[in-house]
């Protein structure tokens, strides 16, 4: 099969292809038994990852939501001094978990873009690029926020007595 | 003299060209890193106007009811290179800072107190738009936030 007929195949299984073009494909797809049996393969590996991909179920905006509100609950007694041991594993893992923490934000951001314009303003480059974080502090994890309304982007060091109220309060 | 005059020309035109592209060129090859080491809390308390520029920003991304200055400091970067930011009450910033394309620059961060590391990030930063807030360490009855700006 040729790459154009790969990619018509795909825009017409996607239900994106013009009415004229759509009922060409289909009188080809039903005389030819290659394209049919590619075009129920890629339909069963299009049903297949739609079970799999599991649904954005809550915005940046609403996890960062959840994140002030449980500053607002931290307790007073959970402040520490500064002066504590170093872990590099966390300090690693932390990292990981801030690199995977700008991923899905930019995923969603790329989600946005492609919605419409206004969207597309909305998810502009922001004025700071995040490329990893690295917490050097016990019981700690990194989150990165950016907030597209002040520009603001926020690189925040959830200590581990927010995380368990963030964890109780969802 | 119409030689005399075009020579005269032509210098006047170069050394405006110096002029311009000059301090440009310096300043493309530096930056100004700025660092403002703030206390939020949800204690009652007047606004500091040190941080008036960037408070209903805060306010509204982070939620504390008040922001106080607690220092800042500042440091001319060439590119690349680097310096220490002192912060005042003993937090320092320890800022690498480079090229990163597109006019914009990379900054790796490292926040201490004392000899005691905070957080380490690398940022990419363009001058004149939005600092970057690092933030989370609490600190009495609130936490501690360090906006980074570039010039």
């Amino acid at each position: 099969m040729t790459t154009r007929r790969e990619k018509e195949l795909s825009q017409w299984l996607d239900g994106r292809l013009s009415s004229d073009r759509a009922a060409r494909l289909e009188e080809q797809v039903a005389s030819d038994a290659a394209l049919r049996d590619s075009a129920e393969a890629w339909r069963q590996i299009g049903s297949l990852l739609r079970q799999e991909t599991p649904e954005l179920t809550q915005t940046p905006e609403a996890a960062w939501a959840d994140v002030q509100r449980a500053l607002r609950q931290a307790p007073a007694a959970g402040a520490r001094p500064v002066a504590m041991p170093w872990n590099p594993r966390l300090a690693w893992s932390g990292g990981l978990i801030a690199a995977l923490l700008v991923v899905a934000f930019s995923l969603f951001s790329l989600q946005i873009s492609r919605t419409g314009p206004v969207a597309q303003a909305a998810a502009a480059q922001p004025a700071v690029e995040v490329e990893w974080v690295e917490v050097e502090w016990p019981d700690a994890m990194p989150m990165v926020y950016q907030d597209d309304d002040t520009g603001l982007t926020v690189i925040w060091m959830v200590e581990l007595e927010t995380k368990e109220l963030l964890d109780a309060d969802s | 003299m119409p030689t005399r005059s075009l020579l005269m020309w032509c210098g006047l035109v170069l050394m405006f060209g110096l002029g311009t592209l000059l301090p440009s060129a310096a300043q493309a090859s530096s930056v100004q890193v700025k660092a403002v080491l703030i206390h939020a809390s949800d204690e009652e308390g007047p606004s500091d106007p040190r941080l008036a520029d960037i408070e209903p920003q805060l306010r509204k991304v982070l939620g504390f009811a008040r922001y106080r200055h607690f220092g800042e400091g500042n440091a001319q970067i060439e590119l690349p290179g680097s310096a220490t930011i002192r912060l005042g009450r003993g937090y320092t910033l320890d800022v690498e800072a480079s090229q990163a394309g597109r006019g914009r620059i990379r900054l790796q961060v490292n926040w201490r107190k004392g000899n005691q590391g905070l957080m380490s990030t690398s940022t990419v930063v363009s001058r004149g738009r939005a600092p970057a807030i690092l933030g989370g360490p609490s600190h009495e009855d609130g936490k501690l936030i360090v906006t980074l700006a570039v010039q």
